[in-house]
């Protein structure tokens, strides 16, 4: 691999990356830190995405009276064509239009989270994890076939609030989204380093003592689970502003939903270290596979592309298998020498482990 | 271009392999006239094709011969070495797995081909692909796929099928100057000059639209229930057909979307025989008509239609989603359905060419089956990507973009889908379009050609 | 019409075999759906190559797809379940299971298209089936086939000791392995049973629907529908659901499309999510669990009381 050709993997790399560690990261917070198995991630990161085909264009379109008489959606490649060229000479009407439109996906997502809270604090987890499912499904479905919202199967184009960049659009999106993948990273280790995310592991963990604790346990879910949709929908709409267009095909329960639950398995369920390093694993050994299968065509009587999904599912069991607690297990929150923690952790699993089983024979 | 006289040189010997493959065919066999029907097809053996291969290499060495005699040191002066290596993004996932199979098949065979041309007329590069799965409809993402290949190094692409696909990496592709020609994207939209991404089919509002609506009113339909594909192609055909049927005096009634994802349609049977008994009552059975446009999933909605009496007292009318399926002629119960409703479909018109013989050949030896027509765009995708690199003698892209359209560079080339003639856009200017139709012979069904319908004077010849 | 009853006695035996692996193991099987696609693949196999009926070969797909269920369940399953892996665990663990039997079942179309030059993609093989009295021999066999199976099911559970067992081993695991039942086997046998029946009904479908290796991933969605109508854990009512399910998605749709025009046939995927939704929420246990009598009483009361007690049901 050329020099030129790394910097470009590396870029293109820590794009993908920023953006399902965001959306992991948001699913760890429902699954990992409060117990919320949401098998419809592809809700919140649709909502986003959705959104930006909705709000971006039509709004610098209105600022300047571009389109006026035609529909938005027929004359979409033409309007947004020209609201590129606008954005492309103005940074700093390219930056404010780029966090309105993040502010709004996270309003999206905020009411889809809303609507993921009813029966999420209803439901036993198996039903919850077919619902949310259901869910995820019906928005694409409904993204596809209504068009006033997409384009419905023709998609829309989306403005590009990075065209100012000119030869540096994609450096210049890898730095912005790694800087919000940042911060979400770090405002969701706050949270659950406070009080409220102690709180959440013990209503995970024991829902009734939290309860007999006073504790309101179904208010606490549903804020964290709005909290978690919205930061999905900020993924999503991230995505949607990469790629440049949006069609409610890309956003599919295996993409969005089980890719981001392998990321948060692989790495480590109720840890933020785990997700990143489980995120980097996941798309580094795709990549991997991507770059190698190549040269094993001549030698195989099939497509190789189904080597990425035969791998991809042996890897997910042998870590069920083997090593269930991820990459990085969860930490107790609690400060102490990684050294001694890990001894002590040694000392304590196999007795909790078969503890469990007794109690789960006890059921 | 650094040696004027090697590129003459080339468009010579690019002449000859055509020129022989073409003598290769008349020697080899059964002499034709016009085109092929699909029985000759059958009739065109191996040993055609085995003849029109050793034609087109005698054809080469003599070519070579000639340059070597004529002074050269070496047969072709060029610059590059090695491997170049084609991406290609097919769809292998999902309803249109299909397409993706036959598609990849086309591709790599025409690499075969071509590498045989370059090694033969000695130069000292060759090609390669690599494809991924685009999984269009099935959780795929094209710009993901094409930031694979890209990281690779790859940045010559083949595909991907559908215009929401290119829409989705065109960004991506003008940015990072990656040439990506889409075998059928035809969406109008994308049709934008100085991008990096061209397209091998013409597009529906300037072909096939105007045809289809053309042969509806002179088939003395007046009245036209649509039922179409809920994706860009079946939308876009639409409206493009209506758009011309209706300044034809037609009318166009309410029709029928259905999901692409659907796989059964006794929903969409019922309500079309409701919508057509309604049609009939009111206009009587012979100005009333449905337009069908569908893919592969015909075959499933021609069984449930079958269950309608009233639907087969109707002409049916096709597109090139359909024409000449394998699927349909293999399945009875639907073949006899189309033979029924005659069910002309339109398609652009592919030159018999020996090439276009080679690549069904070749579907029928690999896949057993006709491949679809997008394939013959495929096969010359490839070729078109190594005639630009050899006339431009470079491999940076935007000037194996510019040189595709440049003079000279693909107007000798006559590929398996006809002559690529590309707008200023980069897509294929519209041309004539076949009608086939199903027939049945001895209670076997086949497909044969019933007429063709003339761009430039836009009538239909029938056979 | 005819489709309906077909596409829905196919159903019920999908969800049928859904909702006995979510008895035993009480894990929902992502998989399920690749099961169907096996048992397509038996039939396609079974008539382009050997030329056979495809009927003779229901019995050899049953197995085919009752094997692979049972090495899902004793390579991956009953390992993860001795480790006492949670509830979500082994969800994510069926998915995985379905990624690589889409990867086999593919290299196997790609096998079959390759070396034995058949269409083993989107294959439609309605040509193949009997004919009776004029019609589709699929229209009667499929209900019989369905109608037969809870039948079977339901002697095997009430009359024998074996469906005794197994039924105590439902019940509660626990004390049935106290009383001397060999648990592993109950569920080695259900989970044969359930792939089996997915692709028992997977080898009947291209017969009327067009075959495809994501067929049954696509079906999944209505198979979980049905089930979970049904209540999850009653099997006559998985079979209850998947007519309800089917019947709603042919016919009620085309009753909706009569209403409102054709724009809402594309919907129809709708309904089957629709249909989840609502009974989890309204009857979390599904019809067989509404206590009828009770509902009407309560139906005289205030509706938020309903959602308390679907509420308190499920907890």
């Amino acid at each position: 691999m050329s020099a030129d050709l790394l910097i470009i993997f590396v870029r293109d790399f820590a794009i993908y990356v920023a953006i399902y560690i965001i959306v992991a990261i948001s699913l760890n917070l429902e699954y990992g830190y409060t117990g919320v198995p949401n098998f419809g991630k592809v809700l919140a990161v649709a909502g986003g995405a959705f959104s930006v085909g909705f709000f971006p264009g039509r709004i610098v379109a209105w600022l300047f009276g571009l389109g006026t008489g035609t529909d938005y959606l027929s004359g979409n490649v033409m309007i947004v064509t020209e609201v590129n060229k606008i954005l492309a000479g103005n940074p700093a009407l390219s930056i404010a239009i780029f966090f309105i439109t993040l502010i709004l996906a996270g309003v999206v997502g905020a009411v889809l989270g809303l609507i993921t809270s009813y029966p999420a604090i209803r439901l036993r987890e198996d039903y919850l994890a077919i619902m949310l499912l259901a869910m995820g499904e019906a928005i694409q479905v409904i993204g596809y076939n209504y068009s006033p919202i997409i384009g419905g199967n023709i998609g829309v184009m989306v403005p590009d609030p990075f065209r100012w960049a000119g030869d540096f659009r994609y450096g210049v999106v890898a730095v912005v989204f790694i800087a919000i993948c940042l911060v979400i990273f770090f405002f969701h280790e706050r949270l659950i380093r406070s009080p409220l995310g102690r709180m959440l592991r013990a209503i995970r963990d024991n829902e009734t003592v939290a309860e007999s604790l006073g504790k309101d346990t179904t208010r606490i879910r549903m804020k964290v689970i709005i909290i978690a949709s919205v930061i999905g929908s900020i993924g999503g709409a991230l995505h949607a502003f990469n790629g440049g267009g949006v069609i409610a095909t890309t956003y599919h329960r295996v993409n969005w939903t089980f890719w981001p639950w392998v990321i948060v398995i692989l790495g480590g369920v109720a840890n933020n270290f785990g997700v990143v390093i489980g995120t980097l694993t996941f798309a580094g050994l795709r990549r991997v596979i991507d770059y190698y299968k190549g040269a094993l065509t001549p030698f195989l009587p099939f497509n190789v592309v189904w080597l990425d999904y035969l791998l991809l599912g042996i890897m997910l069991i042998l870590i069920q298998m083997y090593r269930s607690e991820g990459i990085l297990p969860e930490k107790p929150t609690i400060t102490l020498g990684s050294k001694r923690l890990k001894k002590y952790l040694g000392l304590i699993k196999p007795v909790s482990q078969s503890e469990e089983e007794s109690e789960k024979q006890l059921d | 271009m650094s040696n004027p006289g090697s590129s003459k040189l080339i468009a010579l010997l690019i002449i000859g392999l055509v020129i022989g493959a073409g003598a290769g065919y008349v020697l080899g066999g059964q002499p034709f006239a016009g085109w092929y029907s699909p029985e000759e097809y059958q009739t065109a053996a191996a040993a055609e094709i085995a003849a029109a291969a050793a034609a087109a290499a005698v054809a080469a060495e003599a070519a070579r011969t000639a340059m070597i005699g004529a002074g050269f040191e070496s047969p072709v002066t060029s610059s590059i070495t090695g491997t170049v290596k084609l991406g290609g993004l097919f769809c292998f996932t999902g309803a249109l797995a299909t397409f993706g199979e036959n598609e990849f098949e086309a591709a790599q065979l025409a690499v075969t081909h071509v590498n045989a041309f370059l090694d033969a007329a000695g130069y000292s590069w060759d090609l390669a692909i690599e494809a991924e799965d685009t999984a269009l409809g099935a959780g795929g993402d094209a710009l993901e796929a094409l930031e694979s290949l890209y990281a690779r190094g790859i940045k010559l692409i083949i595909g991907p099928l559908a215009s929401s696909e290119v829409r989705a990496i065109k960004g991506y592709c003008d940015q990072e100057k990656i040439l990506a020609i889409s075998q059928s994207s035809t969406a109008p939209d994308l049709a934008i000059a100085g991008d990096y991404i061209y397209r091998f089919c013409p597009s529906d509002k300037n072909g096939q639209g105007p045809a289809l609506g053309r042969i509806l009113a002179i088939s003395g339909i007046k009245y036209v229930i649509p039922v179409t594909r809920n994706d860009a192609w079946g939308t876009g055909l639409e409206a493009a057909v209506k758009l011309r049927f209706e300044s034809l005096g037609g009318t166009f009634l309410e029709g029928i979307l259905y999901a692409e994802t659907a796989t059964e349609f006794s929903l969409e049977a019922s309500d079309l025989a409701t919508k057509v008994s309604n049609a009939i009552a009111l206009y009587g059975t012979d100005e009333v008509a449905v337009l069908h446009i569908s893919f592969e999933e015909v075959t499933a909605f021609f069984t449930a239609a079958a269950a309608y009496d009233i639907l087969d007292d109707i002409k049916w009318f096709g597109s090139d989603g359909t024409a000449q399926s394998g699927a349909m002629t293999e399945n009875p119960t639907v073949a006899a359905f189309a033979a029924a409703v005659d069910y002309p479909c339109t398609i652009f018109a592919p030159a018999k060419s020996a090439k276009f013989e080679m690549v069904r050949q070749n579907g029928q030896t690999v896949l057993g089956r006709d491949p679809d027509s997008y394939s013959y765009s495929v096969y010359d995708i490839v070729w078109c990507y190594a005639l630009s690199i050899c006339m431009g003698d470079s491999i940076d892209v935007t000037d194996v973009r510019d040189n595709m359209l440049a003079p000279g560079v693909l107007t000798n080339y006559f590929g398996a889908s006809g002559s690529i003639d590309l707008d200023a856009n980069g897509d294929r200017k519209a041309g004539d379009y076949f009608i086939w139709e199903i027939t049945e012979a001895d209670g076997e069904y086949s497909w044969t050609l019933a007429g063709t319908w003339i761009l430039s004077t836009d009538t239909v010849m029938w056979e | 019409m005819s489709r309906a009853i077909v596409f829905s006695s196919l159903l019920a035996l999908i969800s049928l075999g859904l909702t006995l692996t979510y008895l035993t193991t009480k894990v929902p099987n992502f998989a399920h759906g690749a099961f169907v696609a096996v048992g397509a693949y038996v039939t396609l196999t079974a008539v382009e190559i050997w030329q056979t009926n495809p009927y003779i070969f229901l019995i050899v797909a049953f197995i085919v797809g009752g094997l692979t269920a049972l090495t899902q369940y004793i390579i991956v399953f009953k390992p993860l379940m001795r480790k006492g892996s949670t509830v979500v665990g082994l969800m994510i663990t069926t998915i995985a299971i379905e990624f690589i039997l889409l990867a086999i079942i593919n290299i196997y179309a790609d096998y079959l298209s390759r070396t034995f030059k058949i269409r083993s993609r989107y294959f439609l093989l309605s040509s193949y089936d009997l004919s009776i009295g004029g019609q589709r021999g699929l229209l009667f066999i499929a209900p019989v086939l369905t109608a037969c199976t809870v039948i079977l099911l339901y002697l095997i559970l009430t009359k024998t000791k074996f469906g005794v067992a197994m039924r105590a081993a439902i019940e509660s695991p626990s004390l049935a392995s106290v009383v001397g039942i060999n648990i592993n086997m109950v569920y080695a046998v259900s989970w044969f049973i359930s792939g089996g029946l997915g692709a028992l009904s997977g080898a009947l479908l291209p017969l009327w629907f067009p075959g495809n290796p994501d067929m049954g991933s696509r079906m999944i969605v209505s198979a979980f529908a049905a089930s979970i109508i049904g209540g999850q854990l009653s099997i006559y009512g998985a079979v209850l659901g998947g007519f309800v399910i089917g019947l709603a998605e042919l016919l009620g749709t085309s009753t909706l499309a009569s209403w409102f025009g054709a724009g809402v046939i594309p919907y129809r995927p709708l309904v089957p999510l629709i249909a989840i939704v609502i009974t989890l929420l309204v009857a979390p246990k599904g019809l067989m669990g509404i206590n009828w009598n009770k509902l009407l009483k309560s139906l005289r009361k205030r509706v938020s009381k309903n959602s308390l007690q679907a509420r308190s049901d499920v907890q």
